[in-house]
């Protein structure tokens, strides 16, 4: 060969060095000549990201610096922000041109939503396996959000999706049921990790679905949604009558409810009370499950809370008393979860804790030695119980 | 002990084994022949090259293998290149793109580690017309062709 130059290097040399340029650089170098634009431009579009948040564009301290320039100037044409030159992009087509490169595609931004991206984007995205859209909620609709999954021919490993609500559409929230899980389940092959979270509904038995049809999960979380609160939920009489074929599960974040609760008052018409020995055996069962899920290093449970909606005021102690919460105590069945020696954080958000009780602090720095536990809130319950019993 | 590796143009270099054992296609060929005196061909790399490549293999001769640093982020490694590496690949880009081809196909990483960092450093901080003249390329874009491009990849550019 005589005279190589840069457009002589394979591929795989082509991304060493990309992969030590920012995408500043590696947009400018689209710019340089053809044979430059053909090389650099697929890999450009490789990830798209907005780095504002990922922080991957430039170092820390430039970025820091940047930032204050920003916060220091006008608002005015010359500071526009990445999502306003994303979008500018998008609605000039690029996305449709150059989307079919994207392998990865990371929008965690207030005004670029699924909607968008389905109207100017492409008709398949055939190397898209990565997708994480944080980001505005604009009247798609779950149809909308099937298209988009069928959309990525290569089979989607990683699907994060939270919508959120805009002024407009206060209180409104996108389904994510039976159409969309069944478009989620042809991935199925390839899906290991699966997040949702935000202005969604998704119910018992949609996400039990997911669990008995994604056996190569490794991450599955379903968050609070953000709408009324009740989404997002297994049942426990569910969870014990059906089979999860995901074994390898490494964060496991959800709901549970419906969890007879006599012992807690005074109830109400939304959680059921049953009896006491009920009560023991749903969580007995509810823990059972669980604690098939050795792998986990992650886990999150959320009750049922009966409380307004999340933007109410504050509810009164006796109705925050009101929960079909799972209790983590002994007598309830912690023992259950041994298995799980890779603990590293276990979050429960409005369950009832007995975690701070001498007996159960014992039994989790026995179980999980590596675990934070971390609960958002619990009933002030057993406080008074544990004073008594200490003297 | 020494092999003799022969480049395109038929010239042979006696080389310690040790030194020729930074290639990992060199490596692998000697384990897979066993013992023997027979020269090594290397169809794909001149004697010039060849004796940049040595030259870099002696100097390295005692290194310990190189563990991935998968944790750093690559895109702040890019200027760390040691000094002597530094003066070493201060060659004209035609020896430069011929080495990492070498070493490339040679398959000796840390020197095309070092190779694609020189030429990263080189685009770093320029403009697409600092680019061009550093690496002598003349502009095939119309002026629209290249504002359009621009307008496609605004996103990725610092503003």
């Amino acid at each position: 060969m005589d005279k190589p130059t840069i457009t002589d290097l394979p591929l795989e040399i082509h991304e060493m060095i990309t992969a030590l340029l920012t995408h500043h650089e590696l947009a400018l170098s689209t710019r340089v000549c053809q044979a430059w634009h053909r090389i650099f431009n697929p890999i450009l579009w490789k990830h798209v990201e907005d780095y504002s948040v990922t922080g991957v564009q430039g170092t820390s301290d430039a970025k820091a610096e940047k930032r204050q320039v920003e916060e220091e100037q006008e608002v005015g044409s010359e500071s526009q922000t990445w999502e306003d030159r994303f979008i500018g992009c998008v609605r000039r087509g690029a996305l449709k041109k150059h989307g079919h490169h994207i392998q990865s595609l990371r929008l965690q931004t207030d005004s670029i939503s699924m909607k968008m991206i389905l109207e100017n984007g492409p008709p398949t995205f055939p190397q898209l396996t990565s997708v994480c859209i944080d980001g505005m909620y604009d009247g798609e609709v779950e149809e909308d959000v099937v298209d988009f999954l069928d959309r990525c021919t290569a089979g989607l490993k990683e699907f994060i999706y939270s919508p959120r609500e805009t002024t407009a559409l206060a209180g409104s929230y996108l389904d994510f049921r039976d159409l969309a899980v069944d478009a989620l389940i042809r991935h199925a092959a390839t899906l290991r990790v699966f997040l949702l979270d935000g202005n969604y509904a998704c119910y018992e038995r949609e996400i039990n679905r997911m669990l008995c049809s994604l056996p190569n999960l490794r991450v599955f979380y379903i968050g609070t949604n953000r709408v009324d609160m009740r989404g997002g939920s297994l049942t426990a009489q569910e969870i014990d009558n059906s089979q999860w074929v995901c074994k390898n599960l490494e964060v496991f974040g959800c709901g549970i409810k419906g969890i007879p609760r006599p012992d807690i008052q005074p109830a109400n018409k939304y959680f059921r009370t049953g009896t006491f020995e009920e009560s023991l055996e749903v969580h007995h069962q509810v823990y059972t499950k669980l604690g098939k899920l050795t792998k986990l290093r992650e886990l999150t449970l959320r009750s049922y809370v009966v409380r307004p909606a999340y933007w109410g005021p504050p509810p009164r102690v006796d109705i925050y008393r009101q929960y079909g919460c799972l209790a983590m105590t002994l007598e309830s069945g912690l023992d259950l979860l041994k298995g799980l020696k890779d603990l590293e954080l276990v979050v429960f958000y409005d369950a009832e804790i007995g975690l701070h009780k001498r007996a159960e602090q014992k039994w989790v720095s026995r179980n999980w030695p590596k675990a934070i536990i971390k609960c958002s809130q619990y009933i002030p319950y057993y406080e008074d119980e544990e004073s008594e019993e200490e003297e | 002990m020494t092999v003799i590796l022969v480049s395109s143009d038929n010239q042979d270099f006696k080389v310690d084994k040790e030194v020729a054992e930074r290639s990992i296609l060199i490596k692998n060929m000697l384990e897979d022949v066993g013992e023997s005196d027979s020269p090594i061909p290397l169809p794909n790399v001149t004697s010039a090259v060849l004796t940049k490549v040595i030259e870099y293999c002696e100097h390295h001769r005692n290194d310990p293998v190189q563990v991935p640093e998968e944790t750093d982020d690559p895109r702040k490694r890019s200027n760390d290149i040691e000094e002597w590496d530094m003066k070493f690949m201060q060659v004209d880009q035609e020896m430069l793109f011929e080495i990492i081809l070498a070493a490339n196909y040679l398959d000796i990483k840390p020197l095309l580690d070092v190779g694609c960092k020189t030429v990263a450093n080189i685009i770093k901080g320029k403009t697409p017309e600092e680019i061009r003249k550093a690496f002598n390329i003349v502009n095939d874009f119309t002026p629209e062709e290249e504002a359009q491009i621009k307008k496609e990849n605004e996103w990725a550019e610092d503003r």
